[in-house]
C-alpha cells in the first residue's frame, strides 16, 4: 500500500505542477492520401523545438505551442514526409494527407515510425508490427499470419505447432488480452493455432504490450495485443486477395461517401478437407473428415462532423473439426461501435461499445446413442476513453469501462434409444468496472515518465454459491462440495476491488541511447482452465468467484536501448524483467474441467514467478533487413498439492528462445525471406514406472512430480521467395469504368517457398500410452505435426 | 486446380501418416513400489464360494520395461471380515498370487486386507460388498445395414444387442461391466475372417481406454459410460448398448451363432473412481491420430492400500463387490425381421 500511496502523491503533485503559460493548440488527423485511411503513429515533428508527438489509434494528434512560426514535419512508415510551415497565433486544425514513398517501398524496408521513437518513447516492452513487415515473414503454407509473426519477437512463444494462442513472458494464453478494434477475442486461433482469426488483408496495425502496459488497458496479466482493422478506402472501390493451397481470401473496400466514410469487408474460407475428401474417405479413421474454418471481417466509418466520427466493426468466424462419429466446432463473434468526439483541440474522446461471444461445442454419435455439449462466454461493454493534450509537457488519459460477463459453462444432452438425459451447468454472471487516469509527462528534456493508476472492481453474481471442504478427499484427490446456495441472476455473491498502479520512465543518455524502467500491477478476473497437452479451443473459461480469487501480477522491467548508424540503421535493446504471479490456478491430478458442476473442487491455486532477459537487434535500412532476438527466461509455479508443493516449470517454460527474421530485396521484383526458430523443449508429465493391474499396464510417477520431463528442442527454418509484377505507374486519374480501373491498378505477387526446410520432426508432446493390441504393454510416443518439408505457393493480388 | 489438389493431397497424406510414432527415450525410473490387485466377490450363482477370491502382489518396474515381472511370493496375506471377526489367511499359489481358503463373502460384509512383507512392512486396505446388480434382460435387435463404403452394395443382416440393468434411485450404486464376445467359427463371419484366432473362444473386449463404468453419482462425472439421473425419484432402467465390436455402421455387431457374455460388478464408489482414473490414464493418446493435440497430462491413479508401519507407499486397489454374469447366443435361426427379446 505504501507504494500505491506514493504513486498517488506523485500523480497529484505532477498535475498541480503543470505549466499554465499562454499556448495554442494545433490538432488534426493524418490520413493516407491514397485511400483516406487514418494513419496510426504518424510523427508530427516541430523542427524549432526538436520535439513532437505522434497520432493516436484514430490518426488524431494535438500539440501545444507558444505563439510563433513553426515548421511541422509529418512522416510515417512507408510515406513521404510532408513539411508545412505555419504561423501560430491561435488554435488551429491542420489535417494532413501523406502520400506513398515509392522509393522506399521499392528498395528498402522502413520499419519504424521514426528511428528515434524507440529511444524517446516511455513505452518499453512494446513491439509494433506493420502489416508490411508481417507480409515479409515466411509463413506456414505461404499464408502470413499475425499471431505466428509475433512469435518471432523476444519474450513471445507458444507450446508448439497446434497450440492455441501464445505465451508472453511466462504468462499463460488466457493472460493475453487480444483486442480486435477494442473488442476482446477469446480464442485468436484458427485450425488449432496454425492460423489466427485476423485476416491480414483487413489488418492495419498490430501492437503488442509485454510490459509497462498503460493504465488505459486492464483485465489481463501478461500482455495486450491491440489489433486495428483498416477503415476502408474512402477514395475509390478497391480490393485484394489471395489464392493458396489451404484457403483463399478476398477483401473489398470502398467509400460510403468520398472522403467522408468508407467500408471494408474481408472473407476467408479454407478448403483443404474438401479437396482431400476423396483421399480421406479411404482411411477408416478419417471417414467423414472435416477440418475447415471461415471468417468474415467488416468495418465501416463515417465522419459525422469535423468533431465527430463513427466506426462500426464486426468479426465472425468458425472452425469445424470432426470425423464421422465425433466432432467439435468453435468460433468468435465480435461487434464494436466507436464514436470519436473532439470537444476542443485539446480534449479527445473515444467511446467504445462492444459485444463479444466465444462459443464452442462438441458432439459424438454411435449407432445407438449421441452426446452433445455446448458452452459460451459472452461480454457486453461500454468504454469511454479521454485524451487531454494539456500542454507540450503533459498528455493525460482518463476513462473507464464496464463489462458484463455471461458464462455458460456447458449445456449437454445425452440421447440413446430409450433415454434422453440433459443437464445444464449453472450459468454465471459478473460485472467488471474500472476507472483509470494516467499522465505522459516530459519532466526534463531527456527524462519522461508515464504514470497512472487503474482501479478495478469485479462483482461475481449468481446463480450459485458453492462451498467446498478445506481438505481433499483421500480417494478422489478433490475437495468435496459441502454446500450450494442458489442466488438470483444479479445477486452479488462476491466482490473484489484492486488498485493497479503503472509507471514507465525513460531517460535519454544521448541522442543514440536511452535507459527505461517500468513497473506494473495487473489484475485478471477471468481464468482459462486447461488440462490438455496444450490449450485447446474447448478449454473452460470461468470467472473469479467466492472460491477462485482474481489473478494478480507485478512486473518490473529495466531496458537499455541503443540505435547504431547515421540513419539509425540498427536498433538494439536489452531488457531484463521479473514477474511475480499470485493466485494462479492449476488442476488437481485427474481433474475433469469440462461440463463439471463441481469444477471448483478440482482446481487449486498458488503463485508463480518469471524472470528473464531479452536481446533484440533490428536492421531497418538497406536491402537486407530483419531482426534477431534471443530470450533467456524461466517460468515456474508453486501450487498447493502439486509437485509436492515445490516449484515446477510450466508447460510453456522455454529457457532459450532464439529467432531471426531476414528479408533480402534482390531487385524491384524479387525478394527472399527467411526465418529461424530455435527453442528449448517444453516440459511434460511422463510416467517413469509402470505396474500391472487387472490385466492392464498402468503408468506411474513415484515422485508425484509435475512436468518432470523436457521434450527435445524445437528448431525450424523457413524460406520463401517473392516475385512481384513489373513496376508500373498507376495513373493519378483512373478510368471511370470499374473493369478498366481494375486493369489499370492491378498488381500481384507470387510467394513460393518451404516451411520446415530442415524437415525436422519437432515433437509437440511426448506421452506414454498402452499398446492398442496388448494392454499389458506400454510405450512412449512422440506426437509431432510436421516432420517434413512443406512446400507453399500463394498468389496474391490487389487492385 | 490440379496443382492445388496435388499439394493438398500431399500435405494431408504427410500430415495423417506422421502424427505419432514410438520414441526411444529413458524417462528414468523412480522408487519401486508394491502393487496390490485383490478382489473379494459375492456371486449369487456361487453362494458357497467354490471359486476362491485372489490377491496378487507384484512390484512396479521401469516404464519402458515390458518384459520384467517382479512378484512378491513370501508375504503373509489375510482377509478379515470386520462384522464377524472371521479371519482367512490366504494361500500362496504362484507368481505373487494368493487365494482365499475359507472365506464366504456376503452382502453387507466389510473386508480388511492385511499384508505383511518379509521386510516387516505392513499394508492394509478395506472394502465392503453392496447389493448385487439386477440384470433385467438382453434384447437383440435385427439390423439392416448398408455398407457406407458401398452405397449400392448389399445390405448386411445381423444383430445389435442392448442390455438393461435395473437400478434403485438414490442408493448410489456403482457398476463396472466386463464384456466378452465369442464368434461362431464360420468362415463367412467377417470378424473371424479378420481375426481367425477369435473364433470359438471368449475374447475380452474392454481395453483400458474402454472400460464400462456406470454410476448414479454426480460427483464422479468423467469416463462414466452413462450417469443415472439421481434427480429422478423413481427406479430407473438403464440401457447399455453392447455393440462396440462394430466399429462403424457398415456391418452388424453380431452374426447368427455369435455369443456375448457380460459380467456386471456392483462396486463401491471409491472403487468406481479408481477405475475412472485408470480409464483416464489408459485413454491418453488412444483417441486417434490427433489424440496428441488433446491428450491430458498423465497423472497417478489413486490407491486404497495404506502403509501401517512404514512411509512406503503401495499401488493398486483392494475391492469387494458382488456380480452377476449373463450370456446370450444369437440363434442360428434368428429371423432378422423384427425385434426379439431374450430373457437370460
Amino acid at each position: 500500500m505504501r507504494l500505491h500511496a506514493k504513486l498517488w502523491l506523485l500523480t497529484v503533485l505532477a498535475v498541480f505542477q503543470l505549466a499554465h503559460a499562454q499556448k495554442f493548440s494545433i490538432s488534426g488527423r493524418v490520413k493516407d492520401k491514397k485511400d483516406g485511411e487514418d494513419i496510426i503513429g504518424a510523427t508530427v515533428f516541430v523542427n524549432e523545438l526538436k520535439s513532437g508527438t505522434s497520432t493516436n489509434a484514430y490518426g488524431f494528434y494535438s500539440i501545444s505551442l507558444s505563439p510563433g512560426t513553426y515548421t511541422f514535419q509529418f512522416s510515417c512508415l512507408g510515406y513521404g514526409t510532408q513539411t508545412i510551415t505555419k504561423e501560430i497565433n491561435g488554435n488551429i486544425t491542420l489535417d494532413v494527407e501523406l502520400g506513398e514513398d515509392k522509393v522506399q517501398l521499392q528498395e528498402v524496408e522502413v520499419t519504424t515510425d521514426r528511428p528515434e521513437d524507440n529511444l524517446r518513447s516511455t513505452q518499453m516492452s512494446v513491439n509494433k508490427l506493420d502489416i508490411k513487415q508481417i507480409n515479409k515473414i515466411p509463413a506456414l503454407l505461404g499464408e502470413v499470419d499475425v499471431i505466428r509473426s509475433i512469435q518471432y519477437l523476444p519474450g513471445v512463444s507458444s507450446v508448439g505447432e497446434g497450440a492455441s494462442g501464445f505465451n508472453v513472458r511466462g504468462g499463460s494464453i488466457d493472460q493475453n488480452l487480444v483486442l480486435l478494434d477494442e473488442a476482446p477475442v477469446y480464442n485468436s486461433s484458427h485450425l488449432f493455432g496454425f492460423f489466427s482469426v485476423f485476416n491480414p488483408d483487413a489488418v492495419k496495425d498490430v501492437k503488442l504490450y509485454k510490459g509497462g502496459i498503460p493504465a488505459l488497458y486492464g483485465g489481463r496479466l501478461s500482455s495486450i495485443l491491440d489489433v486495428r482493422l483498416k477503415e476502408g478506402n474512402s477514395k475509390r472501390i478497391s480490393g485484394q486477395g489471395g489464392v493458396g493451397i489451404i484457403f483463399s481470401r478476398l477483401t473489398l473496400e470502398g467509400p460510403i461517401k468520398k472522403d467522408k466514410g468508407s467500408w471494408i469487408i474481408a472473407a476467408r474460407r479454407s478448403y483443404a478437407d474438401v479437396l482431400a475428401k476423396p483421399y480421406t474417405n479411404t482411411l477408416p479413421d478419417f471417414r467423414g473428415f472435416k477440418l475447415y474454418f471461415y471468417d468474415l471481417t467488416f468495418k465501416a466509418n463515417y465522419t459525422l462532423s469535423p468533431k465527430d466520427k463513427l466506426y462500426a466493426s464486426a468479426y465472425f468466424g468458425r472452425d469445424v473439426f470432426g470425423i464421422a462419429s465425433f466432432g467439435f466446432n468453435w468460433g468468435n463473434a465480435t461487434t464494436s461501435v466507436r464514436w470519436n468526439h473532439l470537444f476542443n483541440n485539446k480534449l479527445f474522446l473515444n467511446t467504445t461499445a462492444f459485444y463479444s461471444n466465444y462459443d464452442y461445442a462438441l458432439g459424438a454419435e454411435s449407432e445407438s446413442a449421441s452426446f452433445s455439449f455446448a458452452a459460451n462466454i459472452i461480454n457486453y461493454s461500454v468504454k469511454p476513453d479521454f485524451t487531454w493534450y494539456l500542454n507540450d509537457k503533459n498528455t493525460i488519459n482518463f476513462g473507464g469501462q464496464a463489462i458484463l460477463y455471461e458464462f455458460r459453462p456447458g449445456d449437454f444432452v445425452f440421447r440413446s434409444e430409450d433415454v434422453t438425459f440433459s443437464n445444464k451447468i449453472r450459468y454465471q454472471y459478473a460485472l467488471e468496472g474500472s476507472g483509470y487516469v494516467s499522465n505522459e509527462q516530459t519532466i526534463l528534456p531527456r527524462f519522461k515518465a508515464n504514470y497512472g493508476l487503474r482501479i478495478s472492481h469485479f462483482n461475481y453474481f449468481g446463480s450459485v454459491k458453492q462451498t467446498y471442504s478445506a481438505d481433499r478427499d483421500p480417494t478422489t484427490n478433490y475437495r468435496a462440495l459441502e454446500k450450494e446456495d442458489t442466488a438470483s441472476t444479479f445477486e452479488s455473491v462476491q466482490g473484489y476491488t484492486n488498485p493497479e498502479p503503472r509507471l514507465a520512465l525513460t531517460y535519454e543518455l544521448d541522442d543514440k541511447s536511452s535507459l527505461k524502467a517500468s513497473y506494473m500491477r495487473t489484475v485478471q478476473y477471468l481464468h482459462l482452465l486447461s488440462n490438455t497437452a496444450a490449450s485447446i479451443p474447448l478449454d473452460t473459461w470461468t470467472p473469479s468467484t467466492n472460491i477462485i480469487k482474481p489473478q494478480k501480477a507485478d512486473q518490473v522491467a529495466l531496458g537499455y536501448f541503443r540505435n547504431i548508424g547515421v540513419n539509425n540503421d540498427y536498433e538494439t535493446s536489452v531488457e531484463v524483467y521479473y514477474k511475480n504471479f499470485y493466485d494462479q490456478l492449476d488442476f488437481l491430478d485427474g481433474a475433469e474441467l469440462r461440463a463439471n458442476n463441481q469444477l471448483q473442487g478440482q482446481i487449486t491455486s498458488g503463485k508463480g514467478r518469471v524472470y528473464g532477459a531479452e536481446f533484440f537487434v533490428k536492421k531497418n535500412t538497406g536491402k537486407l533487413t530483419g531482426w534477431v532476438s534471443y530470450t533467456l527466461a524461466r517460468t515456474e509455479r508453486k501450487i498447493d498439492f502439486i509437485n509436492n508443493n515445490n516449484w515446477y516449470p510450466t508447460r510453456f517454460d522455454r529457457l532459450h528462445n532464439f529467432n531471426f527474421v531476414v528479408s533480402y530485396t534482390i531487385n524491384s521484383r524479387w525478394s527472399i525471406n527467411s526465418s529461424w526458430l530455435a527453442q528449448s523443449g517444453t516440459p511434460v508429465n511422463l510416467s517413469t514406472n509402470r505396474f500391472d493391474y487387472g490385466g492392464y499396464a498402468v503408468g506411474h510417477n513415484p515422485g508425484n512430480s509435475r512436468n518432470n520431463y523436457r521434450i527435445p528442442a524445437y528448431y525450424r527454418w523457413d524460406l520463401t521467395a517473392t516475385l512481384k509484377n513489373k513496376p508500373r505507374t498507376i495513373p493519378e486519374v483512373q478510368p471511370r469504368n470499374f473493369f478498366k480501373r481494375v486493369r489499370s491498378t492491378y498488381e500481384w505477387d507470387l510467394i513460393f517457398g518451404f516451411y520446415n526446410v530442415l524437415a525436422r520432426r519437432n515433437p509437440f508432446a511426448i506421452y506414454p500410452r498402452s499398446d492398442a493390441d496388448d494392454p499389458t504393454k506400454t510405450e512412449i510416443v512422440r506426437f509431432s505435426l510436421f516432420g517434413f518439408i512443406i512446400p507453399n505457393l500463394t498468389y496474391n493480388f490487389k487492385f | 486446380m490440379k496443382k492445388s489438389l496435388f499439394f493438398t493431397l500431399t500435405l494431408i497424406s504427410m500430415l495423417l501418416s506422421s502424427c505419432v510414432d514410438p520414441i526411444n527415450i529413458d524417462p528414468g525410473a523412480g522408487e519401486v513400489q508394491l502393487v496390490v490387485d485383490g478382489t473379494i466377490v459375492y456371486d449369487p450363482a456361487d453362494p458357497l464360494k467354490t471359486k476362491p477370491d485372489t490377491v496378487k502382489l507384484t512390484y512396479s518396474v521401469p516404464f519402458t520395461d515390458n518384459t520384467t515381472k517382479v512378484y512378491e511370493n513370501a508375504a503373509k496375506v489375510t482377509v478379515t471380515e470386520l462384522t464377524t471377526g472371521f479371519v482367512d489367511t490366504l494361500r500362496f499359489v504362484s507368481n505373487g498370487l494368493y487365494e482365499t481358503q475359507k472365506l464366504v463373502p456376503f452382502v453387507g460384509g466389510i473386508y480388511k486386507l492385511s499384508i505383511t512383507l518379509p521386510s516387516g512392512k505392513q499394508f492394509e486396505a478395506t472394502s465392503s460388498i453392496g447389493r448385487p446388480p439386477y440384470f433385467e434382460r438382453f434384447e437383440a435387435r435385427d439390423t439392416n445395414v448398408r455398407n457406407t463404403n458401398l452405397p449400392n452394395g448389399p445390405i448386411a443382416e445381423g444383430a445389435y444387442i442392448n442390455m438393461f440393468i435395473y437400478d434403485s434411485a438414490g442408493l448410489g450404486d456403482s457398476y463396472r461391466l466386463k464384456y466378452y464376445v465369442k464368434r461362431k467359427n464360420d468362415p463367412n463371419n467377417p470378424y473371424v475372417k479378420e481375426k481367425p484366432g477369435t473364433a470359438d473362444r471368449w475374447v475380452f473386449f474392454n481395453q483400458l481406454a474402454n472400460l464400462w463404468l456406470l454410476s448414479e453419482s454426480e460427483t464422479v462425472n468423467s469416463g462414466i459410460l452413462s450417469t443415472i439421473d439421481s434427480y429422478e425419484k423413481f427406479d430407473f432402467l438403464t440401457t447399455i448398448s453392447i455393440n462396440q465390436t462394430s466399429d462403424d455402421r457398415s456391418r452388424p455387431a453380431y452374426y447368427p451363432g455369435d455369443s456375448v457374455m457380460v459380467e456386471v460388478q456392483s462396486i463401491t464408489q471409491d472403487n468406481l473412481f479408481f477405475w475412472v482414473r485408470l480409464q483416464q490414464e489408459g485413454s491418453i493418446g488412444n483417441g486417434g491420430p490427433f489424440a496428441g493435440l488433446i491428450a491430458r497430462p498423465v497423472s497417478n491413479v489413486p490407491s486404497n492400500i495404506k502403509g501401517i508401519n512404514t512411509d512406503t507407499k503401495a499401488l493398486g486397489w483392494f475391492s469387494a463387490g458382488s456380480r452377476v454374469v449373463r450370456k446370450l447366443g444369437i440363434p442360428e435361426t434368428f429371423s432378422f425381421k423384427q425385434n426379439q427379446g431374450f430373457q437370460p
